[in-house]
């Protein structure tokens, strides 16, 4: 990274002078302490008439563990004329419900009671509708493609838009696993066993906004979603992303703004500040203790595209994988159950005598994190 | 006698002089067999006739009564000193060259000046009433003007320090007095003067040689308590070099940062945090014109050569009405004049750097030079490294300080000054970074009459960075910023009376600022350009004061300036919707204002008093009042790995900073004067000081008035301070509380920082310690220890991690909340001296020191960079383990 090396070439001019080593990682005593402050990433779909809330509590900088869930709240979206729609918890942290009917011109807050009794409200928000995503776009160039997004609004009123996006990718291993262990024994593998094709998704790892505030026209033009880079898995058979815009308001923007500001570019020299970010939601009792986070809400569009392999250009037509997998033949007695091996195919008619082997990161497409169950978007 | 002598041998000239007076010889024969006496005189006397004799030997005589005595080498007094008795009448007859040595002579010669009674004005029996005497104080050697030398009589108590050009102006009774004379590293002394009407003296001080004399590090002893000033240290350069280098150089910036209530950031950051403030609120002068950035090489070294400089003056409070324009302090750095009387050079070598300096008459004793460079092989040295990341690493620095004086006749003179740094350094190929502060000065001074002069000054100061990045040509950029002024004023002083000095003048400065100019770099770069419009300003000010002296005991100042800024185009703005936060996304509208129209203006009154109270002969009480305005800001990002800064003139959203402050101070000193104790406290005020919402951009941000707010600020503190300034060990302890704080409370909660209190400035460091001490071994050797102490400094802390839209993210604490490690560091140094033979081709001393000796990992910057989603938090140190270096300092 460009930023290290500056740092350590600093660090060798400074050495000259110096004679003294230079730097040092730097983790003060506070960032291990363990401040369990709640998070909220709450949002109200008006489109599909779903609320999903998911509450979690922080973690110390350097505490290596996963985040705490928040289970056992109670939590509720209450709008200002006297609706009250309960969530369910659906477990992992997450509370839930549909068939929320949320209507224009009344403003709706998140009602939270966490099990240690604290309570804590949203401020107001109106749901603010959005546009329809015109159209989501790909270009390719010299080191890969990029994905972008266009949208517009006649009325001129949307002006703040955020995305977020699920991208999910087909791919498969070095080599087609025809048997498996069963009991010890080599079994023919059923196709619902198979473990060459797997699909993988990710999202999105940045606050994608924009305002069309400084522009004539509400109008978003290619606003780049996500590079994919040149011979990536994610292109090798068939790519998809789901793209879901939401229209944020004035408070909503500036949170999101500020909170990619001071947590993703960093001190470099055009960079920001660092600075505490917090949502609208607040503890009714203490409201200087900072709850992070933020709850929206509004009619989301969505849309999804499919890209081929061979769609590409013929010069982004390449991938690399499996150039350091190779197979074994191994007599049947040999074989190893419990050895890491991977059977992928018989030698010997009609009673297999050897078996091709291989690793399970050459013919298990699992192990590079997908799953083999076919998505039901899926062609 | 009258006679023809043609090569007779001493005998027979004694035969002969016997034969003529009723003189009668008393002398060795082997101490005049050598002599041969060719002379031819008529009516002479016969002292005459003795010196002409013996010209050109090592003979003296003397004559009492009728008795000639000759003595080889050395002189047999007679007399008493010249007018012993005070008769008036001068000694007709000279001194002889005197062949002990030159420091006695010298020494005789200053006994004889200071005893001899000098008339003033015009002879007569009036005695009645007063007069005025003026002067200036002047070094013996080099002519130079002594600055802020005492000049006083003791009964009554009366006195005055000399000026920036070393006058004086004293309204005393008519008559007798003894008027005494001190001052900084120079010897004390004193004349005898009968004042009969106004007339002048200029008096001639001899440099206090420290190897030779007592005094290490002396202040102005006397002043501290009697001295009008208060909140003040000035520091000669004699006391700077006995302090521990770091990398082998004397440090002004260091030595400053010693003294009480200054603090600073951190070690790489520019410049100082004087009594709470921030670092823009100090008004650097360096010969009047301003320095914007002082330092060198990541803060290494300052950018003023100590060879050529004479003196540095901090104004902490107390500040007078002739300056302005910052808030918190005043330094004065200021150059040497050349010497008026012969050639001189001088330099030294370290590790890193070289540096001379040459100085000498261009009309002898009207027109003088001094030129000092000084500048780091460290490139050489980078270029001989295997390495290729240093291979390929640059850094480098030179300055250059010129200082040219000329004395037009008796009431004018004219001094012009030019100064330039310059700074580079790249690392690895990849980003490099240049800054340059350079300036140029001229002064004009003229004497109405002994009682009234004026001082006329232009300046210009220039300062530019520019920053370029070549590591990915695709990206490749360059960025420049830079911020110029133009400065005019007038300065009078007039002495009405012995109770009233008045002063008065006008300045105006031109501010020009290109605050960013972005541009791709290579043919390759495909970077956008982007160029910030360029500010322009104008400063002006028209100032008065008094110092009424209301009884020997008690003195007022008191003094009011009044400013006056405006913001002028051309320049578009942007405007924003009342009620609203100011912010980006609010931007309303743009408005084109064309050259030279005003945008925005601002004016104040800014008083200025302050009083002094003797309460014996040895202590003093002192009150003071200021009230500043600050029209410029600097916004510093000190969390990036190297500091860069931006400046920002006052403008209708940015409102310029205003400051009050009260202070009171006791001071003490014992033992003779030996020790000095003094006890100053400070409550200040600041109206609008800078700073930052949360997540701002500082550098190319087109409207920065949307990530920068006004603030106000509080601080107070106490400092106490023991100095000891003469014996074999000297030096000072300091210990200093004090606090700084921010309030950040707008309408809007973006604008809204820590919910609107109090809270912790960067540069809040409640403890500070200092020991400076030097313990003389011997003449030659010398031995010195500084400790320094200081609380760590505030920083904002990412306390939590947590995951949002399945992301993870990091939470900060709330602004300033924690700190980073107390600083801590000692030095120490020897300083060997060569022999101190007054006569021979160079003087040279030997410097061995270690810096940082304990080898403490003092912050120099802590950041947190993110990368690839996590956050990582570094540390980094410059002057991480000790640091020995050996210096050679020459001069002949």
């Amino acid at each position: 990274m460009a930023l290290q090396r500056t740092i350590k070439s600093f660090c060798m001019v400074i050495s000259l002078f110096a004679v003294g080593g230079c730097l040092e990682s730097y983790y003060p005593p506070a960032t291990n302490e363990r401040v369990g402050y709640l998070v909220v990433d709450g949002y109200l779909n008006t489109t599909k008439s779903v609320a999903t809330v998911k509450l979690s509590r922080t973690l110390g900088i350097s505490i290596a563990e996963s985040f705490p869930e928040e289970s056992n709240a109670k939590v509720s979206i209450e709008s200002d004329q006297g609706d009250i729609y309960p969530l369910n918890e659906m477990g992992n942290g997450i509370y839930s419900q549909t068939g929320i009917n949320a209507q224009d011109g009344k403003s709706y807050q998140l009602h939270i009671k966490t099990s240690d009794g604290n309570e804590y409200l949203s401020k107001n928000i109106q749901f603010k509708s959005s546009p329809s995503l015109d159209s989501i776009i790909w270009k390719p160039d010299a080191d890969g493609i990029t994905l972008h997004v266009n949208a517009h609004d006649d009325t001129n009123k949307t002006h703040y838009y955020k995305w977020n996006f699920v991208e999910t990718w087909q791919y498969t291993s070095t080599f087609f696993s025809y048997f498996k262990f069963v009991d010890g024994v080599p079994t023919p593998r059923t196709p619902a066993d198979y473990i060459f094709n797997c699909w993988k998704t990710a999202h999105e790892d940045q606050v994608l906004i924009t305002s069309t505030v400084p522009l004539n026209a509400d109008v978003v033009h290619d606003f780049p979603l996500v590079t994919i880079p040149r011979g990536s898995i994610k292109l090798s058979h068939r790519y998809s992303i789901l793209v879901e815009q939401r229209a944020l308001d004035d408070d909503a923007y500036n949170y999101w703004s500020l909170l990619k500001k001071t947590t993703e570019n960093l001190g470099g020299l055009f960079d920001p500040l660092p600075s505490q970010v917090t949502g609208n939601v607040y503890n009714i009792n203490n409201s200087n203790e900072p709850v992070l986070g933020y709850f929206g809400g509004g009619n989301a569009q969505e849309k999804r595209i499919f890209i081929l392999f061979s769609d590409l250009p013929d010069h982004l037509q390449t991938y690399s994988t499996g150039l350091y997998c190779t197979q074994g033949l191994v007599p049947v007695g040999k074989l190893s159950a419990n050895g890491g091996q991977v059977l992928i195919n018989a030698v010997g008619t009609p009673v297999p005598t050897d078996f091709f082997v291989s690793t399970p990161d050459c013919s298990d497409c699992r192990v590079n994190g997908g799953s083999t169950i076919k998505p039901d978007f899926w062609p | 006698m009258s006679g023809e002598f043609n090569s007779l041998s001493f005998e027979q000239f004694v035969a002969r002089i016997e034969q003529q007076t009723d003189y009668h010889f008393l002398y060795k024969k082997e101490w005049t067999d050598s002599l041969s006496i060719t002379l031819n005189v008529t009516n002479e006397k016969i002292e005459k006739v003795l010196d002409l004799a013996f010209t050109g030997s090592d003979l003296h005589y003397s004559l009492y009564e009728n008795n000639i005595y000759v003595i080889k080498g050395k002189q047999l007094f007679t007399d008493l000193p010249v007018d012993y008795f005070n008769e008036g009448k001068a000694s007709t007859r000279e001194a002889f060259a005197f062949d002990y040595s030159d420091y006695e002579k010298q020494e005789r010669l200053k006994k004889q000046t200071e005893q001899k009674l000098i008339p003033i004005g015009t002879k007569s029996n009036d005695l009645q009433g007063t007069a005025t005497l003026t002067g200036m104080v002047k070094d013996i050697k080099s002519g130079e003007a002594i600055i802020g030398a005492s000049v006083f009589i003791e009964s009554p108590m009366i006195g005055i320090s000399t000026d920036q050009f070393g006058r004086y102006s004293l309204t005393l009774p008519k008559g007798r007095h003894e008027i005494k004379i001190k001052s900084i590293g120079m010897k004390n002394t004193q004349r005898q003067i009968m004042l009969y009407s106004n007339g002048k003296l200029d008096i001639e001080v001899e440099e206090d040689i420290t190897p030779l004399k007592e005094v290490l590090v002396q202040s102005e002893r006397d002043v501290r308590v009697t001295g009008m000033q208060m909140g003040a240290e000035r520091l000669d350069i004699r006391t700077m070099k006995q302090m521990p280098l770091a990398l082998g150089e004397t440090d002004v910036m260091k030595v400053v940062l010693t003294l009480p209530g200054v603090q600073t950031v951190g070690e790489g950051t520019v410049g100082l945090n004087v009594r709470g403030g921030a670092t823009n609120q100090n008004l650097l002068l360096f010969n009047d014109a301003i320095v914007y950035n002082p330092s060198h090489l990541f803060g290494f070294f300052s950018t003023f050569n100590p060879d050529v400089l004479k003196s540095v003056e901090l104004y902490k409070s107390g500040i007078t009405a002739d300056y302005g324009g910052r808030l918190s302090s005043v330094l004065d750095v200021q150059s040497r004049e050349g010497n008026l009387k012969k050639f001189s050079v001088s330099g030294g070598i370290s590790p890193i750097t070289g540096r001379l300096m040459i100085e000498g008459p261009i009309i002898k004793e009207r027109t003088s030079f001094i030129v000092g460079v000084r500048s780091t092989y460290s490139d050489w040295i980078l270029k001989q490294l295997k390495d290729p990341g240093l291979k390929n690493s640059q850094a480098s620095f030179y300055d250059i300080t010129a200082n040219l004086t000329h004395k037009i006749n008796e009431n004018n003179s004219l001094s012009i000054a030019g100064y330039i740094s310059q700074d580079k350094f790249k690392l690895n190929s990849d980003t490099s970074y240049s800054y340059s502060d350079r300036n140029a000065s001229i002064k004009w001074k003229h004497v109405f009459n002994p009682k009234f002069y004026s001082v006329v000054t232009g300046t210009a100061s220039k300062y530019s960075y520019s920053i370029n990045s070549i590591q990915n040509p695709i990206n490749a950029f360059d960025m420049d910023f830079s911020i110029q002024q133009l400065n005019a004023k007038a300065d009078f002083n007039y002495f009405l009376n012995p109770k009233h000095n008045l002063t008065g003048g006008l300045s105006t400065i031109h501010y020009r600022l290109a605050p960013g100019n972005f541009k791709p770099y290579g043919n390759e770069s495909l970077v956008s350009p982007d160029k910030l419009q360029n500010e322009q300003g104008e400063e002006s000010a028209i100032y008065i004061g008094d110092n009424y002296e209301v009884t020997p005991k008690l003195s007022l100042y008191f003094g009011l300036r009044y400013s006056f800024y405006q913001f002028l185009g051309p320049k578009d703005v942007y405007t924003y919707p009342e009620g609203a936060p100011r912010q980006e996304t609010n931007i309303q509208d743009t408005v084109s204002y064309a050259a030279g129209k005003p945008i925005a203006s601002f004016s104040g009154p800014e008083p200025r008093i302050s009083a002094r109270y003797i309460l014996s002969s040895s202590s003093s009480f002192k009150v003071s009042y200021n009230h500043m305005r600050q029209y410029i800001q600097m916004l510093s990002n000190t969390t990036a790995i190297t500091p860069t800064d931006t400046w920002k003139l006052s403008d209708q959203y940015v409102k310029p900073q205003s400051g009050d402050q009260v202070s009171i101070g006791y001071y003490k000193n014992m033992k003779g004067n030996t020790i000095e104790f003094s006890v100053e406290t400070y409550y200040k005020l600041m109206h609008n000081t800078v700073d930052y919402k949360n997540g701002a951009v500082l550098l190319l941000n087109h409207h920065l008035e949307t990530d920068v707010v006004n603030a106000r600020g509080k601080a107070y503190g106490v400092e106490f301070l023991i100095k000891k300034s003469s014996g074999r060990l000297n030096g000072w302890i300091s210990y200093t509380y004090s606090r700084s704080f921010l309030q950040t409370k707008g309408a809007f909660p973006s604008e809204t920082i820590n919910r609107g209190e109090y809270y912790p400035s960067s540069y809040d460091k409640p403890h500070a310690v200092n020991f400076i001490g030097n313990y003389k071994l011997s003449r030659r050797v010398n031995f010195s220890l500084n400790l320094i102490y200081s609380t760590g400094r505030p920083i904002t802390l990412p306390i939590a991690k947590y995951e949002l839209e399945g992301t993870r993210r990091v939470f900060y604490s709330d602004r300033n909340q924690y700190r980073i490690p107390d600083y801590f560091r000692s030095d120490v140094s020897i300083n060997v001296e060569g022999n101190h033979k007054i006569r021979k081709l160079a003087h040279s001393s030997w410097t061995f020191a270690v810096y940082n000796l304990t080898g403490r990992k003092n912050a120099y910057s802590v950041y947190f960079v993110a990368q690839n989603g996590v956050i990582n938090g570094y540390k980094l140190s410059i002057f991480g383990q000790a640091i020995p270096t050996i210096t050679y300092n020459f001069k002949f």
